[in-house]
């Protein structure tokens, strides 16, 4: 029972305590393996929630109850509006154009490492770019090709795009109430053509269209259409289309099985890429790569086109992980490849391949998956030289799920300068010696100097200053990762095969596919989310479609479920 | 043409609208319509205008010395040489802060709100700032009939964020600041150059539309659960607003002009962008749209790379102020070169209000400019000696051509909520004496004004 306290408290407390209570407490949490669960969440509604990954009617783990998790409130559901890329993936779907929807709006708010709009309400400045986007993407429209009225004019081609159209756009068919007020907009117009370009115009601007519209059905269970939009969401990253809306129509989403049947469906759609470069992309915070820059002084023949071609190493990378191979954690992050243009070519060390698409192998004593891969390394360093803090932290928080406390006020915080006699392990050796700074960077700099082969672009290198690179690290209070390691090779094998690891995955796709971050409501899902992952070796699409089984997923909030109020 | 909202607007008489018009060099096309809006405007309309630049300064190139009565400007502050009647510099000034978050981060709700951001886990280790900053307290407090209560400007300053964002309506709800020129033009003045017969089929379907929007999110609104709806009385209070002026700003004004179409994201296009972005502030205030308004340049949280490429800089301006005071720094060299352009910036911007001439003086005199920033020096993330200019307002009392020179210790120097309230006072608002529960005072700034 102590340590489940501790548990507990960890979830809550890490972010609000003083730095040393934190650290002790989200370090106990973490020292902790992976309990089982009571499975409670797991039962009683839709005949088969909580699945797990081997494909019994077992929850894996249910049934113990040491209480290592509890059943708990999960936060309540809270109003999202799309986010910037669902914005224009979605109107790319639906109106095949080339225009962006998104133009002009504020970059989304993050929670915790993924976008979701969640906070902020919409303002007048909001209400005037969806009322320009909106009028600029329907004169854009081909209405004759989207309406498909063929031979039918007027009422009766309004009458049928106002309910087409507006299934697509609102992700549900639109009741009687809705289908007039559409239409009246329709008649209102001379011509059937503009007619249909007013009804875009609205429906582009209606709240079932610019939010995540979910009220359930009566209940805390979402409507079969909402589980469907959620779906397309988390994996495609966009609106969901006819044949996932026919299925919802029909019943196909009414179960557990269902759902998860209909995701590893759309696991063979192209769409999927898109969505899963989506989550891996802002789970490791690339998405920030290009607005960082590197000094030309430093690196002299730097442009931002390198940025982008790491970006898209890493977006091919991802999609090799999960379309050519096994799509297993191990081999996100131990895999050897890259996807090289010709300048990140020079980065790698390696000849580019003539075709993008044809991954080039790298050097294994070098490069092992993601972490290593330069968009990450790049991501997480200075302009002018790489970081062990900024890459401690990145591990700490987006591998181990452990949030750090900012540096207090009255520290310098000053990135120890580069000098040409000493290495930057030297430099930062300042950080274990001054105690105000030891307590929370003996926590990062032993990880992030696991990386000093990496340089500030993510190339390999043996030495600094002439003086060889000692990339010796250690993980402390990280759980089943505990214990010193060599580069960033031996670490990213390390952590390939952590159950630690595992779970904040687990948490990471929780947080991204619900837009909030996770609470202390989630843990028994997330741990029985991990276990399932972890009893398929670690089979990413078995977490996925275990975490769609789960009434986190299929249901407004969690604890209501359980007879509590919302 | 119809003029539902006109009867709503302050009329104060005045004659010279149509002289600034000329002065523009807006377009005689426009001539119908200057009747309708000399008939609301006023000699010397109050305004309030805060600008923003990151990372404080280097604050020994910065201060001034002489006398305080007539300053000689610190280098960085040269620029301003030609403004040197219509400012006043305020050293020693010091922000209390709440203490949570990144100080860059924290900083920057602290700035023009006057308390820091709350706890929380949204972000990490805090949440969104506690309340509204000063102009909207003004706005609320006035509840101006201009057609934008207020605008927000901005440049490159990034997305939803405490650290990114200084303008709240209240705790949590930050207003977006218009990082485009282009976008501005498009919103603003957009209309304009329209026949009358355009112009009025673009307002009935703009109204028709929202009339939709906002009947389908009254249906949306019942189907919420009732701890959201505040999001829903939002986005519709939201919709009522743009209603409101839909169809006097087609009216009101002449667009300004875009010489030069640049991508406004880009570093290198930061000069001519931030330009552009100030002649839509001038040509709002000069049309009437607003009388309140804020430009931010860039963020409070790191301002990070692209580099100031157009000052030869290679390395990011935030990595720049971290670097160690060791002599002859190049690091440094780079920020007092960082800070002089954006003097120089400043010093344009002033240059653009002084060419309006309105009352009996410019836009400038009637206009208080406040300029701060989230930190006194990027490096120790010192919230003291935050290098605060004040310029304009000298019709409406503003003592200007001074330095405002405070003891330097944190005890004897006063907290920058004494400044806040001076900007209450300003327009009209003298009942206001203390801002932000954190005010370990009251009054305004001593000397600031006569």
């Amino acid at each position: 029972m102590v340590l489940m306290k501790f548990d507990k408290m960890a979830k809550k407390s890490v972010f609000r305590l003083g730095f040393d209570e934190a650290r002790r407490v989200a370090i106990a949490a973490l020292m902790l393996p992976l309990w089982a669960c009571s499975g409670g969440e797991s039962g009683g509604v839709g005949g088969g929630g909580g699945h797990g990954g081997d494909g019994s009617d077992k929850v894996p783990g249910s049934g113990t109850t040491d209480g290592a998790c509890k059943d708990g409130e999960s936060a309540p559901f809270q109003l999202r509006r799309l986010t910037r890329a669902q914005l224009d993936n979605s109107v790319r779907d639906l109106l095949h154009v080339a225009g962006l929807a998104a133009t002009g709006l504020a970059a989304d708010e993050k929670v915790g490492s993924f976008s979701s709009n969640i906070n902020t309400p919409v303002d007048a400045f909001l209400v005037e770019k969806f009322e320009q986007n909106a009028e600029r993407l329907a004169a854009e429209a081909d209405v004759k090709v989207l309406a498909n009225c063929g031979t039918r004019t007027g009422i009766a081609c309004g009458t049928a795009f106002v309910s087409e159209f507006g299934r697509r756009a609102f992700r549900r068919p639109l009741d009687a109430e809705e289908t007039e007020l559409f239409l009246a907009l329709f008649k209102s117009r001379m011509t059937d053509e503009d007619g249909l370009r007013f009804v875009i115009r609205a429906m582009l601007q209606s709240p079932n269209f610019l939010y995540h519209a979910e009220f359930g059905e009566g209940s805390e269970r979402l409507t079969e259409y909402e589980v469907a939009a959620r779906l397309s969401f988390m994996l495609w990253n966009t609106t969901p289309d006819d044949a996932l809306l026919d299925l919802a129509g029909k019943g196909g989403l009414a179960t557990p099985v269902a759902i998860r049947t209909a995701l590893d469906g759309m696991m063979n759609d192209p769409r999927a890429r898109t969505g899963l470069r989506g989550f891996h992309t802002q789970w490791l915070g690339l998405d920030e790569i290009a607005s960082l820059g590197k000094s030309t002084a430093v690196f002299p023949g730097y442009t931002p086109a390198l940025n982008a071609a790491m970006l898209d190493d890493a977006h091919r990378y991802i999609d090799h992980a999960f379309f050519d191979g096994d799509a297993h954690l191990s081999t996100l992050l131990t895999t050897n490849i890259g996807f090289p243009s010709p300048e990140l070519a020079k980065v790698y060390g390696v000849k580019a391949s003539a075709d993008i698409n044809a991954p080039v192998a790298t050097d294994p004593s070098q490069r092992a998956g993601l972490l290593t891969l330069p968009a990450f390394m790049a991501t997480h360093a200075h302009p002018d030289q790489g970081s062990p803090v900024k890459r401690g932290v990145a591990i700490r928080q987006r591998l181990l799920c452990q949030d750090l406390p900012s540096p207090p006020d009255n520290v310098n915080n000053a990135v120890p300068m580069p000098s040409p006699d000493a290495t930057t392990r030297e430099r930062f050796a300042i950080h274990e010696e001054d105690p105000t700074c030891a307590s929370c960077h003996l926590l990062i700099d032993p990880i992030g100097l696991g990386f000093e082969n990496y340089d500030a672009l993510g190339a390999y290198r043996m030495d600094e200053n002439g003086k060889p690179i000692d990339a010796s690290g250690e993980l402390t209070e990280a759980g089943d990762v505990d214990g010193a390691f060599v580069g960033a090779v031996e670490l990213s094998q390390k952590l390939a095969g952590s159950e630690v690891v595992a779970e904040c995955m687990v948490r990471q796709w929780v947080e991204y596919t619900l837009g909030r971050r996770a609470g202390e409501g989630d843990d028994c899902l997330i741990k029985d989310t991990a276990k399932a992952f972890l009893s398929a070796g670690g089979d990413v699409r078995v977490l996925l479609g275990t975490l769609v089984t789960t009434p986190a997923f299929y249901q407004m909030s969690y604890a209501t479920m359980k007879g509590g109020q919302p | 043409m119809k003029w539902p909202l006109l009867s709503n607007w302050n009329s104060t008489p005045r004659t010279s609208r149509r002289s600034v018009l000329k002065a523009m060099g807006l377009a005689p096309a426009l001539a119908p319509f200057v009747p309708l809006f000399d008939a609301f405007a006023e000699t010397s309309p109050k305004r309030l205008l805060l600008w923003f630049t990151p990372h404080g300064t280097v604050y020994n190139k910065w201060r001034t010395s002489g006398p305080a009565e007539a300053p000689i400007l610190g280098p960085i502050m040269a620029p301003l040489e030609r403004h040197k009647k219509n400012i006043v510099n305020i050293e020693n000034m010091q922000m209390n802060p709440d203490r949570l978050g990144g100080n860059h981060t924290k900083g920057f709700p602290l700035l023009w709100t006057g308390r820091g951001v709350m706890p929380g886990s949204t972000f990490g280790d805090h949440g969104w700032n506690y309340s509204a900053s000063v102009d909207q307290v003004i706005v609320d407090a006035l509840n101006p009939k201009t057609p934008y209560r207020s605008l927000e400007f901005g440049l490159r300053s990034g997305g939803s964020h405490p650290g990114r964002r200084m303008i709240y309506r209240g705790s949590a709800k930050p207003l977006e600041p218009e990082q485009d020129p282009q976008n501005a033009l498009k919103r603003l003045f957009g209309n304009l150059g329209a026949s009358k017969e355009q112009l009025e089929a673009m307002t009935a379907d703009r109204r028709s539309l929202l009339d939709t929007v906002n009947h389908d999110l009254g249906i949306f609104k019942r189907k919420l659960a009732a701890p959201e709806r505040y999001k829903l009385d939002a986005h519709l209070n939201a919709i009522r607003e743009v209603e409101a002026r839909i169809s006097l700003q087609v009216a009101s004004c002449a667009a300004p002009t875009i010489a030069k179409r640049v991508d406004a994201q880009s570093g290198p296009a930061t000069p001519d962008a931030w330009a552009q972005q100030m002649d839509m502030i001038v040509a709002s205030f000069a049309c009437g749209l607003t009388n309140i308004a804020s430009m931010q340049y860039r963020l409070g949280e790191n301002d990070g790379s692209p580099y100031y490429t157009w000052l030869g800089g290679t390395m990011d301006h935030h990595t720049s102020t971290h670097e160690p005071p060791v002599a002859n720094s190049k690091a440094w060299a780079h920020c007092e070169q960082i800070y002089t352009w954006y003097n120089e910036m400043f010093a344009k911007f002033l240059d653009k209000m002084s060419a309006v001439p309105e009352g009996n003086g410019t836009m400038l005199d009637n206009t208080l400019v406040v300029w701060g920033s989230e930190v006194g020096w990027g490096a120790s993330h010192a919230v003291a000696k935050i290098p605060f200019i004040v310029a304009g307002g000298r019709n409406h009392g503003v003592r200007l051509g001074q330095s405002l020179r405070f003891g330097e210790t944190l005890v004897t120097s006063p907290q920058h909520t004494r400044l806040l309230v001076s900007m209450c006072h300003y327009m009209g608002l003298p009942q206001i004496q203390s801002f932000s529960e954190k005010d370990n005072a009251t009054g305004g700034l001593p000397g600031l004004m006569v």
